[in-house]
């Protein structure tokens, strides 16, 4: 047959030409009439589906509140226990809520009382860790009443580190006075003009074993000398000497020196290291030899060189004569003097300063030892006109002539440009039951952006066992970084009965900075002050909310298909008003659409929503 | 090498080969024609089928004695409304006036209006599609 066709159109010269228009034309048509039912089919699907779009406004009106943001996650127990329920019974007003008990978070049993510690960091750069600090207290009161030693056994430093405790190393100075100072060394860093309370002192224990006391804990470098006789220190690998006259041995529990020809004369403490920071040096010093004049000189050094000059640094000294103490930046100049009258053979306290090595300042400070620390300084001037120093290695000048001096319980701790301060809190007792809780609650900033927040609210529902106490609703402040209540439009806490209370409380227009840019409000709920009853606290609700000037819709899709909402308009009788909407609704399903930008004032007003099909919905309201 | 020799023989050989040839190329010319026509026609009709467009607001604005209508293109085609009646009047208002898909602007007709008083506008698209209501000024 296939012959058959090809011999035919072999035969026929025109055949070709016919094939290829028949088949053509064929194509074409069915090309044409594919379309044609394709675009129908689409456009007749449009308009089926927005004849069966049935989108209706229900409900149109102010909005001046958001609803409230709960807690997601549980609750952070600072302290005290939990005992039954989770964060959700807080999520909503009803009979279902979560229990806390008082705990006193304690951190040894066997000791009685406590003070809290705050350290406030008084300059505006970091005040960094290690840094040795002192508080100060009547420990001669304490002993006569019978809560603490007389020799101080009990007397402890702790640090709260999270939720574990830290005993600290810790020296005490003048114990069983009006005065004493309970010295440690800083755990963490503080922040510029920030301060920290995670420090305790505990006391009354009268069983107290010997404290913790490595005074190399408490201070950057610590030496008393008690150890067996070296002729000389520099078998240590601590020790260095630099330049090299003289010579420096420990003797009788004391480091000696023997002065030579040399300048500069220093023994560096090497594990030191170069120290970038100010330093507080202080020293028993006692000159059992003198030639006097130029080569005489004794005392302690900072900002050395390590190169090319070892060894030359800014000095303290014993200088030349008996009546006072020089500064001296070796090699350059001499700088002021001061008024003290010292002797041969007498043990003095020197102590010497070096805040900021580029202000070519330092200060000198020399007292009998057994005396009490004079609160001015012997000297404290400038280095002179020679070029300032940097930071640098820490030690001992040494004579240039061969005058002999001891040195004895040298202690080296870091100097910020002001001492930072520190307080101590009331006492409390052991049996101190307290409660303190804290969460956080984020703001839905996509519905309620930042800009548009008027003012924060928060709203508790709580009850407690004890009627006597006062509880506090504080907020973290973003800013300061602390917990606190300034700007709220009540702060003096609440006294709640034993039943249902609600607390209530208004950011007003400080709002700001108890929110962060993730909209986070972190809040505490505490008791003021400890005691001895051991309160439960049940909480039903606790919520954030924002305050607003916005607008809120009801729109229900009654329609068999999705609609789409794509514009919404606000008329009244002088201006139309068109909002750009981006709204999604499946069928049967009604929305609440809020709009924080727009304001229905103008009554009466005609409210008109626009599906992207151009299907439209109004609403009257009068 | 016997077919060649053969076919450069036979003179008569030529002319079926060359209207074959020709008939070939008018009828590949003639469906060409046909074709761009047909898409050009199937073309104009997809448009005029596609095109959909909503008046969202009609404003009587009284600080500018004119009427905005506010439509929007929510078809598959651009439009563009070379005319707007207002009670058969035809109306004057910024030209030209296009509508891409799923755009929406304000056309403001220069034309006074009596408070109270109902007026049928009718917009007309470029593909002669009416889309038209009535409204009353407030």
């Amino acid at each position: 047959m296939l012959r058959g066709i090809m011999k035919r159109l072999d035969s026929d010269r025109r055949g070709v030409s016919n094939v290829i228009v028949v088949m053509l034309s064929l194509i074409l048509l069915v090309v044409i009439v594919t379309n044609v039912i394709i675009w129908s089919y689409q456009m007749n699907q449009f308009d089926w589906e927005r004849i069966h779009e049935d989108v209706q406004i229900t409900d149109v009106g102010p909005l001046n509140n958001s609803v409230w943001f709960t807690a997601q996650n549980e609750f952070n127990i600072n302290v005290g226990a939990h005992l039954s329920g989770t964060y959700l019974d807080t999520q909503t007003d009803n009979s279902q809520y979560e229990r806390f008990t008082e705990g006193s978070n304690w951190w040894n049993s066997s000791f009685m009382y406590r003070r809290q510690i705050t350290i406030l960091n008084t300059v505006s750069t970091t005040l960094q860790a290690n840094y040795t600090v002192s508080v100060t207290t009547d420990t001669a009161s304490l002993v006569s009443a019978g809560k603490a030693l007389a020799n101080g056994n009990d007397l402890r430093v702790v640090y709260l580190s999270g939720n574990s405790w830290v005993e600290l190393d810790r020296n005490l100075q003048d114990m069983n006075t009006g005065s004493t100072q309970i010295w440690f060394s800083t755990q963490k860093s503080i922040g510029p003009s920030a301060s920290d309370s995670s420090y305790y002192v505990y006391y009354g224990n009268a069983a107290a074993s010997t404290p913790p006391t490595n005074l190399h804990n408490v201070y950057l470098w610590f030496d008393d000398f008690n150890r067996p006789n070296e002729s000389d220190i520099t078998a240590e690998s601590a020790y260095q000497v630099k330049t090299g006259g003289g010579t420096w041995s420990i003797e009788n529990n004391q480091l000696k020196n023997i002065g030579a020809d040399g300048d500069p004369n220093k023994l560096i403490i090497t594990a030191l290291g170069n120290v970038s920071s100010g330093v507080d040096m202080l020293v028993n010093i006692q000159v059992v030899s003198f030639a006097g004049g130029d080569t005489s000189r004794m005392g302690l050094s900072c900002c050395m060189d390590t190169d090319p000059s070892r060894g030359s640094g800014y000095c303290g000294l014993f200088y030349q004569d008996y009546t006072g103490p020089d500064l001296l930046n070796d090699l350059r100049s001499w700088g002021t003097y001061g008024t003290y009258s010292w002797s041969l053979n007498t043990s003095y306290y020197m102590r010497f300063r070096i805040n900021d090595p580029s202000s070519r300042s330092g200060m000198v400070k020399i007292w009998p030892v057994r005396s009490p620390e004079p609160n001015a300084w012997t000297l404290n001037g400038s280095f002179g006109t020679g070029p300032a120093r940097s930071y640098g290695e820490i030690g001992f000048a040494g004579s240039r002539t061969s005058d002999t001096t001891y040195f004895d319980n040298i202690t080296i701790r870091y100097a910020a440009t002001s001492e930072p301060s520190t307080s101590l809190g009331l006492e409390e007792t052991q049996a101190n039951n307290k409660l303190d809780i804290a969460n956080s609650f984020l703001i839905d900033l996509a519905t309620y952006p930042l800009g548009r927040i008027k003012t924060v609210e928060v709203l508790m529902k709580y009850r407690t066992s004890d009627a006597g106490d006062t509880w506090y609703l504080l907020m973290h402040n973003w800013t300061s970084s602390v917990f606190g209540s300034a700007g709220f439009n009540f702060t003096t806490g609440v006294t709640p009965t034993t039943g249902w209370d609600y607390y209530a409380i208004n950011l007003t227009d400080q709002w700001r900075s108890y929110v962060n840019e993730n909209g986070t409000i972190s809040i505490e709920f505490a008791n003021q002050v400890a005691d001895s009853n051991q309160t439960t606290l049940d909480v039903d609700f606790l919520g954030v909310r924002v305050s607003v000037d916005g607008s809120f819709f009801s729109i229900n899709n009654k329609g068999s298909t999705t609609a789409h909402l794509v514009s919404l308009w606000v008329d009244n009788a002088t201006v139309h008003q068109n909002y750009d909407v981006n709204l999604f609704i499946n069928s049967g399903e009604q929305a609440d659409y809020i709009r924080l930008d727009v304001s229905l004032t103008g009554t009466p007003l005609v409210i008109r929503v626009v599906t992207d099909k151009g299907s439209v919905s109004v609403f009257s309201l009068s | 090498m016997n077919n060649m020799k053969r076919g450069f023989l036979n003179k008569r050989a030529i002319t079926p080969v060359l209207s074959t040839l020709l008939l070939t190329v008018i009828a590949v010319a003639a469906m060409a024609i046909a074709t761009t026509a047909t898409f050009v026609v199937t073309s104009n009709l997809r448009d005029q089928m596609s095109e959909r467009v909503v008046i969202e607001d009609v404003w009587f604005n009284n600080f500018t004695d004119t009427i905005s209508v506010y439509v929007r293109n929510v078809g598959k085609v651009e439009v563009t409304i070379p005319s707007v009646y207002v009670n058969q009047t035809s109306q004057s208002f910024t030209k030209p006036f296009n509508l891409n898909i799923d755009e929406h602007k304000s056309l403001n007709i220069l034309d006074t209006w009596t408070t109270g008083s109902l007026y049928y506008i009718d917009l007309v698209t470029a593909r002669g599609t009416h889309v038209a209501g009535y409204y009353e000024a407030p």
